[in-house]
């Protein structure tokens, strides 16, 4: 009967303890994983310095071709790279106006017309130079990044050297706020980053 | 004797009037390689991708400048019929495999809403009476003007670029005009986007787009557009305009090739303006880029229009930078 007694009450004990732990486990998870929508923060940044887009003026991402665009089967020297992507050995000059409807692997420098859209992601071994009402609309991956007037990335940007924003550029958007790495940032007043920025400190600059 | 004189000369006449007869004959538009057999066709040469409105910016050039299009005119039509039925809108479209055999599905809006219409409308308006006769021409023409008009803009007089990008450019409206044309329309565009204080023309009417620009296009190119739609405003006229306009961006222009688009509306303007040294630059240095990633099928119905270049060298005293 004692035995009965204590099972039951260990039983008891047991359930208990699952009914009260149980339901904090999503949380416990998330906490060691972060997998939500906002910007994740990188571990270990012990020499990075998070700027908040708080801190960053906020606008519309600026989204317009003067003429219709020009959606480009092929670029000169491409070749396919995995699912709708190609590489391109050496240099990449998008036409101005022109729409390239996927990615690019570029082991030169990236130039991208006046008004032209990328509509993938882009890994670029040297510069990206985005002229004036140019987009990208996925991740950029470069050694340098410079945005004219009225270009935009929609991002996240990783650069390994220095990230410049001519007058009315934009990396993310209100609505899809993104993440920016670099080590130095030079931007006009006009310019918009939306998200998190991570630069070493002391590094951003109108 | 009387008889065998006469003979060589019948022969030499029959021979001179099948000769006439040849060159009366409109020179036939070429687009291998641009279309297939469901009419389609492609922007680029051995594309994936169909936008009606290089299409029919190109076939309209042809038959505006001689070039008989008729090979490809009814199944073209046919084309943009099916797709605009299908869809309640005219799209763009990028070919698919779907039972091995290649497929066109609509994948991306159209960005020119405006001109799309204008030049559809436009086409439709000059096909021939038998290929006509060969399609619901009344109802297309009625549904197209609908969905134009529906993009007009009362308050300003100019059109729309869609439903939903609710902003004005001036190389579209100068191509509704050029379809639609009335001296209202004319007024309101020369209104809207003159800047008299710069002398140029705006690109758009959104406030935020800088003005004055400073890259070849749009800013430059916009200024050479009306004298490509005959458009009757141009301050000083069109031949001046057209000078100036060399003066200032000839060199631009012509080392586009390689890099850029070759903007071949520009040869064909020059061509129009009797400025046959531009033209020949312009060959010398597109030709070379022809059917490649760089060529559009805009640039290769002007180089069908424009006279073949004896060589592909411009005179030595020709300067082409």
């Amino acid at each position: 009967m004692n035995l009965t007694h204590e099972l039951n009450t260990l039983l008891f004990v047991f359930v208990t303890l699952n009914l009260l732990i149980w339901p904090f486990y999503p949380a416990w998870r998330e906490w060691r994983h972060p997998s939500d929508a906002a910007a994740l923060t990188w571990l270990p940044a012990s020499k990075l310095a998070a700027i908040e887009a708080s801190n960053l003026p906020s606008g519309a991402v600026p989204a317009w071709t003067p003429r219709p665009s020009m959606v480009l089967a092929r670029l000169p020297n491409a070749q396919p790279w995995g699912m709708r992507g190609s590489r391109i050995e050496g240099d990449c000059h998008l036409p101005s106006g022109s729409y390239w409807p996927g990615s690019l692997v570029i082991t030169g420098s990236l130039f991208c017309g006046a008004h032209s859209v990328v509509e993938g992601d882009v890994k670029v071994y040297g510069d990206v130079h985005m002229s004036p009402g140019s987009a990208l609309l996925g991740a950029a991956f470069a050694s340098a990044l410079v945005l004219e007037e009225e270009a935009s990335v929609q991002g996240p940007v990783v650069v390994d050297g220095a990230v410049k924003l001519g007058s009315g550029a934009s990396i993310g958007s209100p609505d899809t706020p993104t993440s920016l790495r670099a080590k130095q940032l030079t931007r006009s007043d006009s310019a918009h980053v939306h998200g998190h920025v991570w630069l070493p400190e002391n590094r951003a600059g109108a | 004797m009387k008889r065998h004189h006469r003979g060589p000369w019948l022969l030499l006449c029959c021979l001179g009037l099948w000769i006439s007869g040849a060159h009366a004959q409109s020179q036939a538009l070429n687009l291998r390689g641009y279309t297939d057999a469901s009419g389609a066709i492609t922007v680029q040469h051995l594309g994936d991708t169909v936008d009606p409105y290089f299409a029919l910016q190109a076939l309209g050039l042809a038959q505006t400048h001689g070039l008989d299009i008729s090979s490809y005119a009814l199944p073209w039509a046919r084309w943009v019929e099916q797709h605009y039925q299908e869809a309640g809108h005219i799209g763009r479209y990028c070919q698919s495999l779907q039972h091995k055999a290649p497929t066109w599905r609509w994948c991306k809006p159209p960005d020119a809403d405006d001109s799309t219409l204008a030049l559809w409308l436009q086409f439709l308006h000059r096909l021939p009476n038998s290929v006509r006769a060969q399609l619901p021409i009344d109802a297309l023409q009625a549904r197209a003007t609908q969905d134009l008009r529906r993009l007009h803009d009362p308050d300003t007089g100019l059109y729309h670029v869609s439903p939903h990008i609710r902003y004005s450019l001036f190389m579209d409206n100068l191509e509704v005009w050029s379809a639609w044309p009335s001296s209202s329309f004319a007024l309101a565009i020369q209104s809207k986007f003159w800047d008299p204080k710069l002398q140029i023309y705006r690109v758009s009417t959104q406030a935020a787009h800088p003005h004055p620009g400073k890259h070849f296009y749009p800013d430059a190119t916009a200024q050479i557009f009306p004298l490509l739609v005959d458009f009757p405003h141009v301050p000083g006229g069109a031949g001046s305009h057209y000078t100036r306009w060399m003066q200032m961006h000839r060199s631009q222009w012509l080392a586009q090739s390689g890099r850029e688009f070759p903007w071949g509306l520009i040869a064909l303007v020059a061509w129009r303006q009797g400025d046959m040294s531009s033209v020949r630059c312009w060959q010398q240095r597109a030709l070379p880029h022809r059917h490649s990633a760089l060529w559009t099928i805009t640039d290769e119905v002007v180089a069908q229009i424009l006279p073949s270049p004896p060589t592909l060298m411009p005179h030595p005293q020709e300067n082409c930078t």
